[in-house]
Parts: C-alpha cells; sequence; structure tokens
C-alpha cells in the first residue's frame, strides 16, 4: 500500500520529510483511520508514510503554570482515558477518550487523529470544542494555532496543509467551580459510532451557571454548539424547570439528517433526551458516577517505546528487524505489508487470524511492544524494533497460559476463529487486573467478537483463569 | 440357451440362460442382484437362500429353471419404499450382523419362517435356522433380533438397542468431557484453509459484477492478462463443463459469459491468478467489462406482480408451498375470534469469523485436491468436478478446521474458482474471501414477511390458522424452495390446529441469494407465529403460558401437515420448567407485568415468553443417510471417519463420545477423522441440526458392529458366549482375563478379519408436502423466557436474564449442547436488537463488518439458564435429537413479547428499531 515507510526519531525529521513529499505523503500515528482509508482507496497518491510513533515524549500530557492541558501528537484514547489529570481536570475527554473504539484500537487510535479525521461522529472532537480546545499547527517552516472548531471546515475536513501535522493540542483545564460531561448514543455498545453524542462544561458561582458550552456531535456536519441553551442556562440555577427549557432549546442546534444509523427525527428528540441527562447529572454532581475506576487498557506500557535510530524503508531497501515471541526474526519482504500479514505469511505464525481487516472484529489481536493492538491496523514496519508477542507465545514454556487451560475446560472454544484474540486480550487482562470483575470483563473483551459461544463461556473461562492464577 | 422368464422381487426379468445354471448365478451375474452370496455351494451353509414363491431355497443348487413363472425374493427386495425391513433393522440395532456374509441367508430364511409362524418362539427360530450358519457367532442376537422383529410386524413395539451393562447409564454419553481439538484451538496450533500454504502458490481473485441486473455486452481480459505477475486471467469461456452449480437446482453460474445476465451485485465475471494479491487486485482493475443494465427486482412482493422485472427466464416464483389441513372456512367460522397481522424480518448474516477460503492443486495423478472448510465436502466434490467436466472422484475436497458456518458454508463460494486457476496454471492456488467480499457473495437468511390469521375460541382453543409468507430468495435458489419448505411448515408454530391453510412463495428478486441459515426458515416462522400468540393471549384476556399450555404439540398430536407423534414430544415440560424458572426469579409475581427499576425512573423490565419447535434432519421426503467407517488400528486406537463438518459445533466430540461408548474405549483411543472424500465416507449435508442424529447413528452402528465382531473374534478363541464379554476402559473382559484391545486386533488381523467397519445408516423415510406420511422423523422443541430492561427515552434495549429449556431427546455431549443453547441465544438476541444486512436496490450497504452490528460481548444476558429437557426418539442416537438451530429461534419473538410487556408497544419489524421505539415511546408518554 505505501511505497517508502519512514520511522523517524524526532520531529524535526518528520517534518522535514513531510516538506520533501507534501501531497505523496502521510503522518501515520496509530494509523487505526489511515489504513482503512488507505486500504479503500480513499487516499490516492499517498507513498510515503511517516510513522511518528516511535519519537520521545510526544505521548506527553502536561499542565502548564497557566493551567493549561497539552496533549501531544501521540496521546492515545486510552493514555488521557486513563490519565489522572484528563479524569479530574477534562472529564468529558476522558469520558469520550473511553467511549471510543475497543481497547485494540484505543491502544493505537490518537486524539489528533481524530481531529484530522474529522468525522462529525468522532466522539472526542465533541469535549474538545466544549473546553476551547486549540490546536498546534507545525510545519518545518514554523508553527500556527487555531481554534479547533475553525480548524475543522465541515464533514472529513480540515486546515491542515500537507507540509503540517497537528503538533499539540490544548485547552483550559476545568476548575473546581466547573463541572463537565460526555454522552453518547451509539447502537452497539461496543465498537459503535454514535449516533449522536452531547458534551457540556458549566461553569458555576454558588449553584448558579455563569458560563456554559454545550456542543453536539452528529446531528450536523461539524460539531456544533448550543448557543441559545448556553446562553438561557447563564444566570441560572440548575432546577428540573430550567433543565428542561434548556434541553428543549439545545434541540434547536441539531440539524441532523436521516441516515442508517438513525433518522434525524430521532437524533433530534434524543438531544433533547441526553441533554436532560447530562444537565442532571451536572445539576446533581455525580458526572463522574459511571467512570470505572479501574480501567483495563490491555496494555502494560503506557509510553511511547522510542527508537534509537532512525529507520526507514525505502522500497525493499531495508530489513524489519524485530522480535515476535522472545526470538529476533529478521524480514526482508513483506515491509508493505500489515503486521498481521507479516506474521501469517512472512513469519509463518498463522495462528493469529483475520476476520475482518478493518479492525472491527479482534481475531488479529497481538502484543506491540506491550499493547493489545489489531494487527491487522499495523504496518508491518512498525514492528521494527518492537516486540511482538502472539497466540504462538503465550504458553509459558509447555504449560498454557491459565487462560488457555480455562477456555478448554469451560468449553468457551467452539469453532476456535476467535479464540486467540480473545486469548491475547484475555491473558492481557490478567496481566493488568489479576481479579477483574464482570464489567471489566466485558469492558476488555468488548474489541473481540465471537460468532459461536454467545461469550457467556469466555466470560467464566476468564473468571476462572483469574481464580487460577492467583492461586498459583 | 433357454429363456427364463420370472418375477424377481415383484419385476418381470427375462433372461437368456445356459442351461445347468444354478438360481444364485442368474440372480448375481446376469441380474446384478449380488446380495445374495455364495459361500460353500454345496447346500450346506443356508448363506445363498432365496425365497421362491415364498418358500426358502438354496439358489447355489435350484436349477434357475425351476423358477421359471414363479416369484422370486432376494434380500435386496425386503425393503420396501427405502424403508427396513422390520428384520433388517433388527439385524442392525441387535448386533446380529458382524462380517455381514451370512446375514442375506439369515434374514431371508427368517423371513420365510415368520410368513409361516408369525409370532415363532425361540425353538422355532433355533429349528428354523438349523441350516444357516454363522461363523461369526452371531446367533443370540440373531435370536434376538427375530424377536423383535416379530414384535414390531405384530405389535408394532419399537426395536431397541440393546442395553449396555454400564452403571449408572452410559459411561461416556451424556458425561462432560474435552473438545478434542481445543487444545490446537487455544495455541495457535488449529489449522484452517487459509493457513495452508504452497512455496509456488498463487492468489486468485474475482471481478464481481458490482451492479445488481445486467447482461454483460463486453468482457475484454487483455491487459489483466499482460500485467507482469499474472499467470491466469479466466472467464466463463474458460469453464469446461457445467456452468452452473447449485445445491437443489443448478440456476447459478460460476462465472457469467458475454450475453449471459448477472442477477446480483457479487455474480463472478472473471478470476485472477497472479503471484501476489495486490497483482491480481490490479489486473482485476485492468479486466474491461460492459454491461447493458437491466431493471431491478429487490422486494419478493413485488417480484410476484405481473410486469415485474424477470430476474430468471422462467419467472420469479421460485416455489408457491402449501398446506392444507381440515377446511379453513368451517374453522374461522367456528372462532369466537379472528385475529390477523403481518410480521417481516429482514436479511440476516452468518458473519462467521472465518471468511470463506479455497485452496486448490493439481496433484502428480492430475487429480484435484481441493482444501475448504465446507459444510458439504461431497457436494463440493461433485459441483467442482462438474464444473471441470471431471468425474467426482477426480477431486479430492478436505476441510481442515472451519470458522463458523451456520449455514452460510453450503454452497460454493471460490471452490471451482480456485480449482479452475490451479489447473489452467498448474500450481496451487489460493483465494480468499476479504470480509468485504464475503459479505457481498455467500447466501444469507431469507427476508420473510409472514402475515397470520389466527382463530380462537374464547377459551383460548385455536380453531383455524392461515398464514402467507413471502421468502426473498435472492438472484439464484441455494436452498430457497427448502428453506421456505421449513418456513412453511413451522409457520403455525408447535400447536394443534385443526384447520389450517398456509401458502407460502419463494421468490426471486436481484439480491444476494438467500440460503441455509441456523433455524433454516423456521426461525422467521417462529418469529410470526409467537407474536401472534402473545397478541392473541392478551386478546382473550390469558396467560400467555397457559395459552401456549393448552394449544401445545403433545404426544400423540396430529401436526398441521397430519403427521401423528407418536414419542418424544417434551415440549408442554419445556413450558412447564421455564415458567416455573421464571416464576422463582420474580418470586411468583407476575412475571410479564412491566416493572420500574430501582432508581432509575426512566427504566421498566419484563419478562416475554415464546416458544418454537424445529425438525431434525432433511425430512420432507429427500433422502437422509450417512455413511460411516471405523476402523481399530495398532495400538488399539479406533479411528471415526466421516465426511461431516466440524464448524464448531462440536461434531468431533460427540462422535468420540459415540465410539468410545460403544467400542468401550477411553475417549483418547479414539480419533475422529472428518471431511476428506479420499478417506472419509459421506455424512451428507452438516444442516438441519442434523449430524448428530444421523452422522452419530451412522458412527454408533459402525462401531458397535465393530464392537461384535471383536467379540466374536473373543468368542471363538476363549470359547465363550460372545455377549458374556465386555469392554471396559481398552480391556476385553473375558471371564476373569483381561485382554487389551491391542491383542484382539491382533488376532483379528491374524484371522485374516480387517478390523474395520463401513456403516451406511439411512435415517427413518420421510415423504414430502401433499403426500402422506411423516414429513420429519423427529423434532426438537423449546421454550423460552427473557427479561428487557427498556430504556422508555432512548429506546434502548438491555436483554438482563433468559432461560431457555430444549427438549433435545438425550443430552450427548452436555458441553456442546448448552454452548449451542448459549451461542444460539446471543445470535437471538443479535437478530431482535442489533443485526440487519441492509440493501438497497440490489446494492449492498453492510458490506464490511463494522456495518453490521453483530452483538459483542456487551449483550451478553447476566444469566443464560439453560435447561435441557430429555424425552428421547426410539431411533436418535440414545434418544438424542437435533439442537443446533432451535436455540436461536424463539429469542427474538420472546424479546419483541416483553418489550410489550414493558410499555405496551408492539413491534412488528425485526430488528427492533431503537429509534422508532422511542419515537412511540414519546408518542405514547404525550
Amino acid at each position: 500500500m505505501w511505497k517508502n515507510y519512514y520511522q523517524p526519531v524526532d520531529l524535526d525529521q518528520a517534518l522535514a520529510l513531510l516538506a520533501e513529499k507534501q501531497e505523496a505523503a502521510r503522518i501515520i500515528a496509530g494509523g487505526t483511520d489511515l489504513i482503512l482509508e488507505m486500504e479503500a482507496g480513499l487516499r490516492p497518491g499517498v507513498e510515503n508514510l511517516i510513522d511518528i510513533s516511535r519519537i520521545e515524549c510526544l505521548d506527553e500530557i502536561q499542565l502548564d503554570e497557566e493551567d493549561f492541558i497539552h496533549l501531544g501528537p501521540m496521546v492515545t484514547h486510552n493514555l488521557a482515558a486513563a490519565s489522572k489529570l484528563i479524569v479530574e481536570q477534562a472529564l468529558p475527554l476522558a469520558q469520550a477518550c473511553w467511549e471510543v473504539g475497543a481497547p485494540q484500537i484505543r491502544n493505537r487510535g490518537t486524539i489528533a487523529g481524530n481531529l484530522i479525521t474529522a468525522s462529525p461522529a468522532n466522539d472526542t472532537i465533541t469535549p474538545l470544542v466544549a473546553l476551547g480546545a486549540r490546536v498546534t499547527l507545525r510545519s518545518a517552516q514554523g508553527a500556527r494555532q487555531l481554534p479547533l472548531s475553525e480548524f475543522i471546515t465541515g464533514v472529513r475536513k480540515n486546515q491542515l496543509r500537507p507540509d503540517e501535522m497537528v503538533a499539540e493540542i490544548s485547552f483550559p483545564a476545568m476548575r473546581n467551580n466547573q463541572r463537565g460531561m460526555f454522552y453518547k448514543v451509539g447502537l452497539r455498545k461496543a465498537q459503535a459510532i454514535s449516533v449522536l453524542n452531547l458534551a457540556a462544561v458549566l461553569t458555576f458561582e454558588e449553584g448558579t451557571v455563569t458560563k456554559a458550552a454545550i456542543t453536539l456531535g452528529a446531528v450536523a456536519p461539524t460539531i456544533v454548539h448550543a448557543p441559545e441553551a448556553e446562553a438561557y442556562l447563564v444566570g441560572k440555577q440548575l432546577t428540573p424547570e430550567v433543565i428542561g427549557e434548556a434541553a428543549d432549546l439545545a434541540v434547536k442546534a441539531a440539524n441532523p439528517i436521516d441516515d442508517l444509523r438513525g433518522t434525524a427525527a430521532y437524533r433530534r428528540y434524543m438531544v433533547g433526551v441526553i441533554a436532560r441527562r447530562t444537565l442532571g447529572r451536572l445539576a446533581d454532581d455525580v458526572q463522574n458516577e459511571n467512570y470505572p475506576a479501574k480501567l483495563p487498557l490491555l496494555s502494560s506500557r503506557q509510553r511511547i517505546l522510542p527508537l534509537i535510530e532512525e529507520a526507514d524503508f525505502e522500497g525493499g531497501n531495508k530489513a524489519i528487524e524485530t522480535v515476535i515471541n522472545g526470538k529476533p526474526y529478521r524480514f526482508t519482504t513483506g515491509f508493505e505489508k500489515t503486521l498481521l500479514d507479516l506474521l501469517r505469511e512472512e513469519a509463518q505464525l498463522t495462528g493469529t487470524k483475520e476476520g475482518c481487516a478493518e479492525g472491527e472484529c479482534g481475531a488479529c489481536t497481538v502484543y506491540l511492544d506491550g499493547a493489545a493492538v489489531m494487527s491487522c491496523l499495523v504496518p508491518a514496519p512498525r514492528a521494527h524494533g518492537a516486540e511482538i508477542v502472539t497466540i504462538e507465545g503465550l504458553k509459558q514454556g509447555d504449560q498454557l497460559h491459565p487462560v488457555q487451560q480455562t477456555f478448554i475446560e469451560d468449553a468457551a472454544v467452539q469453532c476456535g476463529y476467535c479464540t486467540p484474540g480473545f486469548l491475547m486480550s484475555a491473558a492481557k487482562l490478567l496481566e493488568e487486573i489479576p481479579a477483574p470483575n464482570r464489567e471489566q470483563i466485558q469492558q476488555a473483551l468488548t474489541g473481540n467478537l465471537c460468532r459461536c459461544t454467545g461469550y457467556y463461556k469466555i466470560i467464566k473461562a476468564v473468571e476462572d483463569a483469574a481464580k487460577r492464577r492467583q492461586m498459583g | 440357451m433357454t429363456k427364463l422368464t420370472f418375477i424377481v422381487n415383484g419385476e418381470h426379468k427375462q433372461v437368456e440362460i445356459e442351461p445347468g445354471e444354478m438360481l444364485a448365478e442368474v440372480l448375481r451375474k446376469r441380474l446384478g442382484l449380488t446380495g445374495t452370496k455364495i459361500s460353500c455351494d454345496e447346500l450346506e451353509c443356508g448363506v445363498c437362500t432365496v425365497l421362491v414363491d415364498d418358500l426358502p431355497v438354496l439358489s447355489c443348487n435350484y436349477p434357475a429353471i425351476k423358477a421359471n413363472g414363479k416369484h422370486v425374493t432376494t434380500i435386496e427386495g425386503l425393503a420396501s419404499d427405502g424403508n427396513l425391513h422390520p428384520l433388517q433393522e433388527a439385524f442392525v440395532k441387535k448386533g446380529a450382523t458382524q462380517c455381514g456374509f451370512c446375514t442375506p441367508g439369515q434374514i431371508m430364511t427368517a423371513a420365510a419362517l415368520l410368513k409361516e409362524h408369525p409370532d415363532p418362539t425361540i425353538d422355532d427360530i433355533e429349528y428354523a435356522l438349523n441350516d444357516t450358519l454363522c461363523r461369526c457367532g452371531a446367533y443370540p442376537a440373531i435370536v434376538d433380533a427375530i424377536r423383535a422383529a416379530s414384535d414390531k410386524i405384530n405389535h408394532g413395539t419399537p426395536i431397541e438397542y440393546p442395553q449396555y451393562e454400564f452403571e449408572g447409564g452410559h459411561k461416556v454419553i451424556g458425561q462432560v468431557v474435552k473438545r478434542p481439538e481445543a487444545v490446537d484451538k487455544v495455541t495457535g496450533a488449529a489449522i484452517y484453509t487459509d493457513d495452508i500454504s504452497f512455496p509456488d502458490m498463487l492468489i486468485g481473485a474475482t471481478l464481481r459484477a458490482g451492479i445488481p441486473h445486467g447482461r454483460v455486452t463486453r468482457l475484454d481480459t487483455t491487459a489483466a492478462e499482460k500485467l507482469p505477475g499474472v499467470h491466469a486471467v479466466l472467464t466463463a469461456a474458460d469453464i469446461p463443463g457445467r456452468v452452473n452449480h447449485g445445491l437443489v437446482i443448478q440456476d447459478w453460474p460460476a462465472l457469467v459469459g458475454v450475453g449471459e445476465k448477472v442477477r446480483y451485485v457479487g455474480d463472478a465475471i472473471a478470476i485472477v491468478a497472479a503471484d501476489t494479491e495486490d497483482i491480481a487486485r490490479q489486473a482485476l482493475d485492468l479486466i474491461e467489462v460492459e454491461f447493458e443494465q437491466l431493471p431491478v427486482v429487490t422486494d419478493p412482493v413485488e417480484a410476484k406482480l405481473d410486469g415485474a422485472p424477470l430476474v430468471h427466464q422462467e419467472g420469479n416464483l421460485l416455489k408457491h408451498i402449501k398446506v392444507d389441513k381440515g377446511d379453513i372456512a368451517a374453522g374461522f367460522e367456528q372462532a369466537d375470534v379472528i385475529m390477523e397481522d403481518i410480521y417481516t424480518m429482514p436479511t440476516y448474516e452468518h458473519a462467521f469469523m472465518e471468511p470463506e477460503c479455497s485452496v486448490a492443486r493439481v496433484t502428480e495423478d492430475g487429480r484435484i485436491e481441493l482444501w475448504v472448510g465446507s459444510q458439504i465436502p461431497y457436494a463440493d466434490r461433485e459441483q467442482v468436478a462438474a464444473a471441470l467436466d471431471l468425474q467426482p472422484q477426480e477431486v479430492r475436497v478436505r476441510s481442515p478446521l472451519t470458522g463458523g458456518g451456520f449455514g452460510g458454508k453450503e454452497d460454493i463460494a471460490g471452490q471451482i474458482h480456485a480449482a479452475m486457476l490451479a489447473r489452467s496454471t498448474g500450481r496451487p492456488v489460493k483465494i480468499l474471501y476479504s470480509r468485504h467480499e464475503s459479505l457481498l457473495v455467500h447466501p444469507k437468511r431469507h427476508a420473510t414477511r409472514i402475515k397470520v390469521t389466527l382463530g380462537l375460541k374464547k377459551d383460548g382453543r385455536l380453531t383455524a390458522a392461515q398464514t402467507e409468507l413471502f421468502g426473498d430468495t435472492g438472484a439464484y435458489a441455494s436452498l430457497g424452495t427448502k428453506v421456505m419448505g421449513r418456513a412453511t411448515t413451522h409457520s403455525t408454530g408447535p400447536y394443534i390446529v385443526p384447520n389450517v391453510k398456509i401458502d407460502c412463495y419463494a421468490m426471486y428478486t436481484n439480491n444476494p441469494p438467500a440460503g441455509a441459515f441456523r433455524g433454516f426458515g423456521a426461525l422467521q416462522a417462529c418469529h410470526a407465529i409467537e407474536c401472534m400468540m402473545d397478541q392473541a393471549a392478551e386478546r382473550l384476556g390469558l396467560d400467555p403460558v397457559e395459552f401456549r399450555r393448552m394449544n401445545a404439540l403433545r404426544e400423540n398430536s396430529i401436526t398441521n401437515t397430519g403427521q401423528h407423534l407418536t414419542e418424544s414430544v417434551g415440549l408442554l415440560e419445556c413450558i412447564d420448567r421455564v415458567e416455573a424458572e421464571m416464576l422463582q426469579s420474580t418470586n411468583g409475581a407476575a412475571p410479564f407485568a412491566a416493572r420500574e427499576v430501582k432508581g432509575q425512573p426512566n427504566k421498566r423490565r419484563a419478562w416475554g415468553f415464546a416458544v418454537a419447535f424445529k425438525n431434525t434432519g432433511l425430512g420432507e421426503g429427500a433422502p437422509d443417510k450417512a455413511t460411516a467407517e471405523v476402523e481399530l488400528l495398532d495400538g488399539g486406537i479406533a479411528e471415526a471417519r466421516i465426511s461431516s463438518a466440524e464448524i464448531g459445533q462440536g461434531l468431533v466430540t460427540v462422535l468420540q463420545m459415540i465410539t468410545s461408548q460403544e467400542l468401550g474405549l477411553p475417549l483418547d483411543q479414539v480419533r475422529v477423522l472428518l471431511s476428506d472424500t479420499d478417506l472419509t465416507p459421506d455424512g451428507g449435508p452438516t444442516t438441519g441440526s442434523r449430524q448428530t442424529y444421523i452422522s452419530g447413528n451412522a458412527v454408533r452402528h459402525a462401531a458397535n458392529s465393530l464392537r461384535e465382531q471383536m467379540a466374536a473374534t473373543l468368542a471363538e478363541k476363549f470359547d465363550v458366549p460372545p455377549d458374556e464379554i465386555k469392554f471396559i476402559e481398552g480391556l476385553a473382559q473375558v471371564r476373569e482375563e483381561m485382554v487389551p484391545v491391542t491383542d484382539v486386533v491382533a488376532l483379528m488381523k491374524q484371522e485374516g478379519k480387517e478390523p474395520k467397519v463401513v456403516y451406511e445408516y439411512w435415517a427413518p423415510k420421510t415423504f414430502p408436502l401433499g403426500e402422506e406420511g411423516d414429513k420429519h422423523f423427529a423434532y426438537s422443541f423449546a421454550a423460552q423466557a427473557t427479561e428487557i430492561e427498556l430504556d422508555l427515552d432512548t429506546g434502548e434495549v438491555a436483554v438482563i436474564r433468559t432461560i431457555g429449556a430444549t427438549d433435545v431427546g438425550k443430552v450427548i455431549n452436555p458441553l456442546g449442547f448448552q454452548g449451542q443453547v448459549e451461542g444460539g441465544t446471543i445470535m437471538g438476541i443479535g437478530h431482535a436488537l442489533t443485526e440487519e444486512f441492509i440493501i438497497e436496490d440490489g446494492i449492498i450497504f453492510t458490506d464490511y463488518l463494522a456495518r453490521y452490528r453483530m452483538p459483542s460481548i456487551h449483550h451478553t444476558p447476566r444469566e443464560i439458564k439453560v435447561i435441557a429437557v430429555e424425552h428421547p426418539t426410539s431411533e436418535g442416537p440414545y434418544g438424542g435429537k437435533g439442537v443446533g438451530e432451535i436455540s436461536t429461534m424463539p429469542v427474538p419473538p420472546s424479546i419483541v413479547n416483553a418489550i410489550y410487556n414493558a410499555c405496551g408497544i408492539r413491534i412488528k419489524t425485526l430488528p427492533i428499531d431503537q429509534d422508532w421505539l422511542a419515537l412511540e415511546l414519546r408518542k405514547k408518554a404525550k
């Protein structure tokens, strides 16, 4: 799909490449959108991918002296969702990140990538607009900063120039007198794209709203504010009547369309419903109550594992050197493939399965530098200098991993095609949370689809494996 | 030469014979009736016994000319209409046949005996069989068999299998055992088709029509052929044999040629083999194809109208299926209340986790070897051979593990294409469908519209049921006639209805073909009738459970097709068990009333109820059989071989358990080899919940017969009666001595006996609609209660808890049973709440998995209570019948009924539209 694949070790290298290749190049971070777009032929002419996921410090989340939060371009959804700072001072963003995709997607997909894709249904944009976020765009020439609402200009349209990348996202941290929340309606709990979503950030003085930001996603070509509701709320206390009136006013901001995920009438009606619910929770100060205390991230590495020296794959000139299941591998072919195909076709490790090749089913789950990822959405060269674990590497010596044991004993295996992916997710979960509750198991396995077992025995197998591990 | 004129097995025969020819030779050589055996040729052994004018004669020395003008009956003439004679059945079941060589003589002699003495004593039998020898020593079993046959003929007593001596029932059957291939599946060692590769293998790809209806006017492959790395570009013109494939009707072109029509977007136009997938895809882009677009018809009701665009020249009606029972007009006249409604169900997608893959190569001896995860290996073999103009045995089909099927891997996908490309290039070729292609191409579940009209007495008794069904079978027949047949017969539910009229129209459209899918038409039928039954109960002011109980089929009921159910009808017990469990969960409170949820004023909970029935096996007159082979190998390992598909349901486990049970071998000494047409006989299609019953029976009989042979060998060596020999844990117990099975095998081989039995099992005969006789030989029954939680504001529905009881006759593999019910329940939840395969004007919207909202782990209810109900069948293995399909069927109507109970809104279209429901709830609230 790509002719050249670059893995720079600092931002200047990346920007220089971008300046050189212009339209023929694309920055790739998690690649969860880009790989699909390229496979669908939506990125004609893009021959060079510049992978910034090995550049140190691009995944930082920082609070500056002026109480602004800064997100680097490699801040993934999982990083943000698990960040104490984000949860405490930008809760709507944490909630939106947690609602994105599946753990394997959240481990790769970035917030900056979400902004660049600029779909009105992208979950993270709505809270960032409500929080008043700005984006910093950088090129070899310099940097500029734009309000996020200006950066996105239409459905999947933005102001990014060919030689620019999103270098930072910043917004004021929420203060003690502010409350905020994100609310999403989808049609399937896992992996669902929003039918619509809403974020609200309110500022209070002694129980009275002094400032209100309410933003709506998937009800217009871009994320929109609900100005009438915002204006109405200022100077009011959040009584049920006020909430009802504000919710009705929020509906006016929605200009939705009928599509296969929902009718315009439903979306319009639901704006009212979720506005009421969100404002109600904010009134009661319980906006945080459903946010899990311990998130199953399916990752044992929270930060980037940087490359020591840059790795440029121009054509097939360079071998991919990687470690799979503890063994070193060197691949002189296959750099243009996905990691899944590299594993199956070049390494002959066919235990990892392809179920959909669109990041939807989880059958291809492997560990990339300690994080569970969908290998169908990872470019093969990303494996260079990285460490991969596949289903073949889950056994500990001759001993089956406890989840392998219990999947057999609890009959969690039927046709077996999804099984490797489930096992990888489950094993990583137990590494992270040794005694997960049912909710956490469901969260962790939400990106893995099974058509045979009905999941019931799979959950039981994970529970039993947890017990077995704890008993030693 | 002399002319011999006589009647053999009811047919007039005239043959020229040499002077002095004996009857046995004439039968065997001149008439090809080789069932009659010649053993001693000296009037000593009785093996050659046939009946001449009903009297037994030894045909080996009976001058043929003496039979002139007479009636001769041979072993071939004993069975009638495909049904075994009771003697044959009894010999099978009682293990009275071992090596089988004397069996025709034994049976013919016994037949003569029964004509003379219909109810013979043991003395009579022994006297009659005095001169009919058996070297295997099966005499006790033969006597037992003749007694049992006599009882069946005289008293209708079903012929039972001998009881085994295991304490506490079966030693293996019904026990919880480990799935044999599970370790491979959890370690990544399990091999599916795409896991097979060859060093010089090419990648195949297929050019699809992309338009729903049109005629190919131009096709130019020149540019594609020239692309470096391309090794073959083939079109319809390159098909050497039969262009069309199809399991019932061959109407589906493997490739559509110039001048021919494409009938749906997935039709194949050209195939390419190239060094890499990328090159193959580029080559597809270089193929130039032009169409004359034709008008499209996509709705089955519109397809039936005059002037609708024709999908096939012969018309859009694939089949009109009818059922008539009693007098429908009179039935409605007797009714106090008549109710009518229409229910629609969308196209559903199997979404098996493993997309279709075929790998083909030409072997050194010029045959085609094809790997494919197939539900019907022998049908693949026939269809690939026909397309390539080969004999079936020139094709070897091998199934590695199959990553789910659910009915979606019964038809041809890439099998023919891969074989064509392999033959054209001389190199192995793999065709792996992307998920996108898989969604576009393979047959789906029939979108169905069902109108139900019920006539009811005030007290709740059904007087009449009329249904009209329209099924969208798409562009090609696939199994459409059969699927909609099952929809037809199941559309009035498992109820006693005196007057029935059903009209079902299976219609061609320009949508993707529809074919087999778990539930096979009966799922759609169940949904409509079960929603209607709740509506009727409410109208009559009856409890929906009691109302169903009143009308439920039970033993000795007559079905809507006139079938008398003589056994194995566990529906009432299913209803009772589920109701009891449900009442326990509500502490006796009314389960169907809406309940508030503490702390969540916008939520309501309620239970919903539904029942289901589903036939086991092919039925409706389709010959249903399976052939299995069981062999004892050196080392005391038994191997059962049959071409039947393990698609996740646990067939390997079931067949291993059965073999283990019958041979008294530990499970780990039993191997099961499935689906290799060179090595395993035909088990028939993996469809219709039939494998445990049909293939299970074939393996059971084969293993049982092998056990008898072992016993006979030991009996002779140790001079003990064979029935005193027991087989326990791989050892034969002969008096006090324990003989390892390995020694028995060695002994058999020493004696020149091959320790292998091939058994062809025929299921009881069934009859097509419109003819007298049973439509199916067994039905499974189920009852289901589902508790849902409804969000009154958003219309979101969550399933909280389900209780399902299923009458499967006998649970053979408890873990497999539970797995089928749990998995089926989740699929049912998906069908009700999330799944819909969307097609607009013949163009598929759901062309990525992300657009097919199949249930994820979040849809797993808090509890799925699985209850086994066991009302055994006399013929099924250990009493068993099917479970694979029924588990899904009652789930959607139970959810729809629960939603009604929670909020008073009746949903008539699946899947349940959250959007619509929320707006309805809002209207209601106002």
